[in-house]
Parts: C-alpha cells; structure tokens; sequence
C-alpha cells in the first residue's frame, strides 16, 4: 500500500513538475488546438531544437503527450481527458507549495545577514 | 460535483537547525514573508501560534480567482511538528479542506522539512466544466497561478 501511494505520489510529483514549467505549458496550449510537429511547437520559443526536444521527452515520459515520427518528422499530440477542476488546483496548490517552501529559504538566509 | 481525496508530500533540507526553521513558521510576521505569495504592501497574513489558534491569508480584492487561507492549529510540538487543518476558498467556493503536517527533523546539515497534505480537493469550480472550458483555459489558470498573478 505504501509503494504504491509513493509510486503515485511520484507520478503526480513529475507531472506537477512538468506544468511548472511556461515554456512546457505553451507547448501543451499549441497542442490543446491540434497536433503539431516539434518545428511547429519551436517556432514560437526562445530556445534551441535541442532545448525544445528536451521539453518534448518530458512531457511524453509523465504521459502528457505522445509522439510518433514519420520519417524525419515527429509530430507531438495531446494526450488524456482534459483536467477535472479539482485536479487542476491540486496541481496549482502544490505548485504554490513549493515557491513557499523556496521562499522560507530565502527568508532563512536573510535572517543571517546584517 | 466530485471530489478529489489525496495525499501527497514534499520535503527541503535548510541548513539551519530545526528550532530556527520552526520559528520561521510560529512567527507570524515571519511566516508572513514567505507564505503570502501576493508581494502586496502589506500581507494579509495574520496567525496565532497555538493549539486552537487561527491562520487567515487572502488575496487582493482585484485579483482572480479570490483566494481566502483559514486553518486551525490542531497540534504544536516546539521544534518538531505542526498540524493544522486548513480551508481554501476561490471566489467565495471552498475549493479544499484539508490536514496539513508538518515536521522538522535535525540532520548533520541542518533541518529535514517535510510537509504533508490530506485533503479533500473539490470539483466546486464547477463554472469551468459546465460551461464546457476546456484545457487550453485551465493551463491558462494554472499558469496565471504560478506566475503569482492570482
């Protein structure tokens, strides 16, 4: 019981990592208006084809797109039934979890100066 | 309406010792600095350090959704753990009720916090779904959220 609620637990952790990402999520709102080849999907960010092929691993690894490749080129499709609201704050919350917890360290360093 | 009952962890190792990293957390002009994410003037924060005592946090009026903070500490051990139970509302609809724990353990470097939550996530935002809002508008809110607009 225990592994399986930390293997979930590791699940969700990897996912709400993967939508903490800006670049991640603009890849995935290009995607929410159809499939799109990785070209496509770089053509509006500030970063390398390598960079953006990086992103692509991820979000295909934790399940929020698929791939396939036809010759050379791959093309990238959403993936799952949209969020349900609750899951979608779920994630929000964590997220918001985790810049606290960041920010504690930063209040935790200011105290040592001065 | 459907609900949502999970659990799920996280965890830092500060380098401070664990009566320090406590402090920041029963200190509420302290915990302030770091729990409200809003960076306005003035945090809405307010806390009171004690079994039984309340927290309450908000966001700005303009700012959307609302997001209202109240919780209850249920359980205080000096340095090593905090129980509370908290209630999260968006735009006046409880979005979550749930039991947060948290411990601080010394290690060689310093503190292991780890923070978990029990809750109970709700699908009251029910406005998105039934007006057939997809997921482009979700990532959008949960983008708007992370980068601390919300």
């Amino acid at each position: 019981m225990v592994k399986y609620m930390l293997d979930y637990a590791g699940t969700l952790d990897r996912t709400f990592r993967a939508l903490a990402d800006p670049s991640r999520r603009l890849m995935l709102e290009r995607l929410s208006r159809g499939p799109a080849s990785v070209g496509q999907l770089a053509a509006p960010l500030p970063m390398s084809l390598a960079a953006v092929v990086q992103h692509v691993q991820l979000l295909e690894t934790v399940g929020l797109i698929s791939t396939t490749k036809v010759g050379r080129v791959r093309t990238c499709t959403l993936e799952g039934a949209p969020l349900r609201a609750a899951e979608t704050w779920l994630g929000e919350h964590r997220a918001v979890w985790e810049t606290r917890l960041d920010r504690l360290d930063a209040v935790l360093r200011e105290g040592d100066q001065g | 309406m459907s609900v949502l009952n999970e659990s799920w962890a996280t965890s830092r190792d500060y380098p401070y010792p664990p009566a320090r990293v406590f402090a920041a957390w029963a200190d509420p002009t302290v915990k302030a600095r770091w729990f409200d994410l809003s960076d306005g003037q003035e945090s809405t924060y307010r806390g009171e350090f004690r079994v039984g005592g309340r927290e309450s946090a908000s966001t700005a009026a303009g700012t959307s959704p609302v997001a209202v903070y109240e919780a209850e500490y249920r359980d205080i051990v000096d340095g090593e753990r905090i129980i509370s139970i908290n209630e999260i509302t968006l735009d006046g609809r409880r979005a979550s009720v749930s039991l947060a724990t948290v411990t601080f353990e010394a290690t060689q470097a310093g503190t292991h916090l780890v923070y978990t939550e029990q809750g109970a996530y709700l699908d009251g935002l029910d406005s998105a779904s039934s007006r057939g809002e997809g997921t482009t508008s979700q990532l959008n809110r949960l983008a708007d959220v992370l980068s601390h607009k919300g």
